[in-house]
């Protein structure tokens, strides 16, 4: 998709993507790299650092001892955990109020964590194993909107009108009024802040895994799933609601029975519970 | 409200309100006579799906979650004659081929129960792919419903 001058500005002028979020990833998958490294990069951080004290006490986290420094936090997390909590701290201060998509930053927010939460349920039942990479391509899914809130915005009545019908998604009504959609757009964003590949085609591909070249891999599909999942459970509350297609072809794939879809939704209840601290690390009037 | 969440009030004005309603559903119940009002926001139709689950959180299901929501209406003095009942949500996806249709099943679950506890449904703002809000005056009984996006109408 060619992209027009004003999305390529616009995502020119959001902060730099935050050069700590990067250099923990790289030292995790290194095994060679020390606890002390690790503090390190993480303490020249200090909104990074804020976040990580909030967010690992939670029971999402399940520490066992309540921690107050870097050093202890990362060292109780473990390094799978240490790259969820990094990236939510660093990816949370993006989310801002979406007026497009009438939803403030918690919403977004709340959705982001939402999917990356119910992206590790889904992975425990169709993988047998959870997945830090998927966590964050779960995370980042919707990056796209807080760009593409604000152009859609200026052409709200556009939309209704288009949407008025129902025969349309409310991403085929992005593209056909815009020429672009929060997906693609997200896409481009995960570029420019240097995400692998990977990351950056579940992005693209989270509403129509279907259409992705690499159809084999099942991380766009399970993100597919989760966003869907938290859709239903009202959890975004955007005015794109439920607008998006339900792909019968992403449950068959893994074998999933409606019933299965239903009983990960009741645990993720639990799970969502247990990580508000990560929820709250975003508030409304940002 | 929360999810898998529910609330009675005895008339003193205490609003309910349940924001952002996907497939789930809000079971309203309302005793005019004294005021009653009872509000549930179920997720999934059949407890079937996770029983430990149900235990933890019997507001989850259309089964458990209703049977409790009538019964704690009860024991705040509504009268089990004069109950009445209101949904709102149940939206799903749009389809591609045959697909999950979770919040078809929740509306048709949350009647299907009803019916059978004889509870008549007054009004429903069911279906769709859009997410709503309701909100109860439960000094008056009056039920209003905010669909994103769009304005506040009252839900007769």
């Amino acid at each position: 998709m060619k992209m027009d001058n004003r999305f390529r500005n616009s995502i020119g002028r959001l902060p730099a993507f935050p050069a700590t979020v990067h250099r923990v990833t790289a030292l995790i998958n290194n095994s060679d790299s020390s606890l002390a490294e690790l503090v390190g990069v993480v303490r020249l951080d200090s909104a990074i650092t804020a976040n990580i004290l909030r967010m690992c006490n939670s029971a999402y986290f399940g520490l066992r001892h309540r921690v107050d420094n870097v050093h202890d936090a990362i060292m109780y997390l473990g390094r799978q955990n240490v790259v969820r909590a990094v990236m939510a701290a660093g990816v949370s201060r993006f989310f801002k109020n979406t007026p497009g998509y009438e939803t403030d930053a918690t919403d977004l927010w709340e959705h982001a964590v939402g999917a990356a939460l119910m992206s590790q349920l889904l992975a425990r039942r169709i993988l047998g194993r959870e997945d830090a990479g998927l966590f964050t391509a779960a995370l980042l899914h919707d990056i796209g909107k807080i760009i593409l809130g604000e152009y859609i915005h200026e052409k709200r009545e556009e939309f209704n009108r288009l949407l008025e019908g129902g025969g349309r998604s409310f991403l085929e009504v992005e593209d056909e009024v815009l020429g672009m959609n929060h997906a693609a757009l997200g896409r481009t964003i995960a570029a420019a802040w240097n995400f692998p590949p990977d990351i950056q085609l579940t992005i693209a591909g989270h509403h129509r895994p279907d259409q992705l070249k690499e159809c084999e891999n099942p991380v766009p599909w399970i993100v597919h799933l989760a966003d869907q999942a938290c859709l239903m459970l009202g959890i975004g509350k955007g005015t794109d609601g439920l607008a998006y297609y339900g792909l019968a072809c992403a449950v068959d794939r893994f074998h999933l029975s409606q019933k299965d879809l239903e009983t990960v939704m009741a645990d993720f209840v639990k799970e969502f519970e247990n990580a508000r601290e990560l929820v709250g690390i975003v508030q409304p009037s940002q | 409200m929360k999810l898998a969440d529910m609330a009675v009030t005895n008339g003193n004005g205490d609003g309910l309100a349940v924001y952002g309603l996907g497939s789930t559903v809000a079971v309203i119940l309302y005793d005019e006579a004294t005021k009653v009002g009872g509000c549930l926001q179920f997720m999934l139709p059949d407890s079937k799906a996770s029983l430990h689950r149900a235990r933890e959180y019997p507001g989850m299901f259309a089964d458990t979650g209703i049977a409790l929501l009538l019964k704690s209406c009860l024991e705040a003095g509504a009268h089990r004659g004069s109950l009445t009942a209101r949904l709102a949500g149940g939206a799903d996806l749009m389809e591609k081929g045959p697909c999950y249709r979770i919040g078809e099943d929740n509306v048709k679950a949350a009647k299907k129960i009803l019916s059978g506890l004889g509870v008549t449904v007054q009004a429903e703002a069911t279906g769709g792919c859009v997410f709503r809000t309701v909100r109860l005056d439960t000094a008056t009984g009056m039920m209003y419903l905010k669909r994103n996006p769009g304005g506040w109408e009252e839900l007769r």
